[in-house]
């Protein structure tokens, strides 16, 4: 079973290109696709950019209009991290609310700690590697790229604790990959939450697996 | 400023075309034929009415319309949820056959890699498609999932990383048993 071991980043590609379920779809039909675009065309005009609604609300009813206001109500956090490949007056479109779970910076800790530990890792009942996407009013906004325990959701926030952080984990920095621990509620200091390195990785590995 | 109504209009025209294939193989593989049809038609119509807005090159149009088509799928998904929610009430009343939508993501042709996907968390999975099916560069994907170029990349790095350590756990399927999943051999 070595075969595909150390596959190259083409080989990889290739393979799995090769489970891509669409290659079987056969083109639209091009009357469809004429329908199609002026049946799209027809529906507003583009040079009255309202906030469309119509279809919208058709097409998600409740949801959409709830994903709207959850764009307004999340102060459009992920743009702040907008494309910059990609047209930079587009900002992302109808985003979804996305999933949030929210937690609380640790509490203040006088001592030293002790070595981190796996077994300590496990008692965590939300830990994720994720990235710094947003730090605003004393909240760090992080978007998970991998969940070792708990729900996984779209975006974690962490709020600022009520007093300074003696052993706060190296302030969070925008862009910085970090690993999390969070028990009820509330994140994890002493080495278990930090820069996401091989050595906490390796904590929360053997913790709860990859 | 210059650009006609009309001109501008051909113009939408000429990319939406271009854009339609690639739009619907993306939902394809990530939906049913049924929403798949529904989200194309919103697709076309988020981009036709951010068209004046859009200053990016036609081939920027490819990934930005993906991000679109990323957040009405997500929309969509959200309403039938909540519809299915709201049919799981009824049938507790009056049980009707078995109903969901059917997830296209596998095929069945490599187990090992249909599995290792299984396993992979969804974000990471996702990167992997974006990366191997619609064939985009990190700066590509950075713009469809609104992140920067340098997350886009580090994080495909690490999924890919993620899928070579699952393939090389021995035995097919093994390693990791997705506890939740039939295991077929």
């Amino acid at each position: 079973m070595t075969e595909h071991s150390d596959e190259t980043d083409d080989a990889l590609r290739r393979r799995l290109r090769t489970g891509d379920p669409a290659t079987a779809l056969p083109p639209l039909d091009p009357n469809r696709v004429a329908a199609l675009l002026e049946e799209t065309m027809s529906e507003t005009p583009n040079h009255s950019p309202k906030p469309g609604r119509s279809r919208w609300l058709l097409v998600g009813g409740v949801a959409a209009a709830a994903a709207v206001l959850g764009v307004v109500a999340l102060g459009l956090g992920d743009n702040d991290e907008s494309p910059s490949g990609g047209g930079s007056s587009t900002e992302p479109l109808a985003l979804p609310t996305p999933s949030t779970t929210e937690l609380e910076a640790g509490p203040a800790v006088a001592a030293k700690c002790l070595a981190p530990t796996a077994e300590a890792a496990a008692r965590q009942t939300v830990a994720f590697e994720g990235i710094v996407t947003e730090i605003k009013d004393g909240t760090v906004t992080l978007a998970p790229t991998h969940f070792y325990a708990g729900e996984e959701t779209a975006l974690v926030k962490v709020a600022a604790p009520d007093q300074g952080m003696s052993e706060a984990p190296d302030a969070f920095v925008v862009g910085g990959e970090y690993i999390v621990g969070a028990k009820d509620g509330r994140v994890a200091i002493c080495g278990l939450t930090g820069p996401a390195d091989a050595d906490l990785r390796g904590l929360y590995e053997a913790a709860f697996g990859k | 400023m210059d650009d006609h109504p009309d001109e501008r209009v051909a113009a939408f025209e000429n990319v939406a075309r271009e854009l339609i294939e690639p739009l619907r193989r993306f939902l394809a593989r990530r939906t049913d034929p049924a929403t798949a049809d529904d989200v194309l038609a919103e697709v076309l119509l988020v981009l036709w009415r951010r068209w004046d807005q859009w200053d990016g090159g036609p081939e920027a149009a490819l990934p930005w319309s993906y991000g679109v088509a990323r957040n009405c799928l997500a929309n969509a998904e959200r309403g039938a949820r909540r519809q299915r929610r709201l049919a799981a009430k009824i049938a507790r009343v009056d049980p009707p056959g078995e109903t969901g939508p059917e997830s296209p993501g596998t095929t069945g042709l490599d187990a090992a890699l249909d599995t290792g996907l299984e396993q992979l968390p969804p974000a990471d999975a996702e990167l992997l498609r974006l990366w191997a099916w619609e064939d985009l560069s990190p700066a590509e994907i950075a713009t469809v999932l609104g992140i920067t170029p340098n997350a886009a990349s580090i994080r495909l790095h690490r999924a890919r990383e993620k899928l070579r350590s699952v393939l090389r756990k021995p035995g097919p399927g093994a390693g990791h048993d997705p506890v939740n999943e039939r295991s077929k051999q």
